[in-house]
């Protein structure tokens, strides 16, 4: 296991541990400050995540609190068309679509947020070669450390399903 | 032969129930395969046949 996520694991042990040892304590200035980081937690994975500006602290190879997949392909397409493809087949293969820039190339779409799952973020960066275009899939988790290859599969279904539409 | 038929191809998705995007990939030649089905709903559309729409050009061409 790396050294930052042994980090962060001690840093939530030592919250937890800390919430334990002060649940007693009635002062609700105690209280806030203490469900403060859980709430802010909630608040990022409902909203924060899906702001576009989020995108580079989530995808940094720095952040130790997400896993990412990343999957590369290359189709002989034109950007335009790619991305309007793109953005037909997202909700059809069970994603949310949450932000698109046709002049960055760049695409957001997220898995639905569960009592079992917070969801994961699907970045689509398109990037023109000529005639062709190569297209950068990366799943991340909002909140995982691992996620058991469910990141992966998404990420390769979803990878799939977009090469199936275009039997059309 | 959308030309032919004065036709653009928003009128042609709307009668044949392809989404643009997708007549878009047929016409540049970039889609995977054609079903029968949209083939058959092309033809009825633009009253012609599967040969006026299809050709076959061998690769290194």
């Amino acid at each position: 296991m790396k050294l930052g996520r042994v980090l962060v694991f001690a840093l939530f042990i030592g919250y937890g541990a800390l919430l334990m040892t002060y649940s007693n304590n009635e002062d609700p200035l105690w209280m806030i400050l203490a469900l403060s980081p859980l709430l802010c937690l909630v608040g990022f994975a409902i909203v924060g995540r899906y702001q576009p500006w989020f995108k580079p602290i989530l995808l940094s190879k720095h952040n130790q609190m997400s896993e990412k997949v990343i999957i590369v392909r290359e189709f002989d397409f034109e950007a335009d068309l790619l991305f309007d493809k793109l953005l037909e087949v997202l909700p059809e293969a069970g994603f949310d679509l949450r932000y698109a820039n046709r002049e960055k190339m760049e695409i957001l779409a997220s898995t639905r947020l569960t009592f079992r799952s917070w969801g994961e973020n699907l970045y689509i960066d398109i990037e023109a070669k000529g005639e062709n275009c190569t297209m950068t899939f990366t799943s991340t988790t909002f909140f995982q450390i691992h996620t058991w290859g469910k990141n992966k599969k998404n990420v390769e279904q979803f990878v799939r399903e977009f090469e199936n539409s275009l039997i059309i | 032969m959308l030309a032919r038929r004065k036709m653009s191809l928003t009128e042609l998705s709307e009668k044949v129930g392809v989404s643009i995007v997708n007549l878009s990939i047929l016409k540049k030649g970039k889609g995977k395969a054609i079903r029968f089905s949209t083939l058959q709903a092309i033809c009825e559309a633009l009253d012609c046949q599967p040969g006026d729409l299809l050709e076959y050009q061998p690769e290194n061409e």
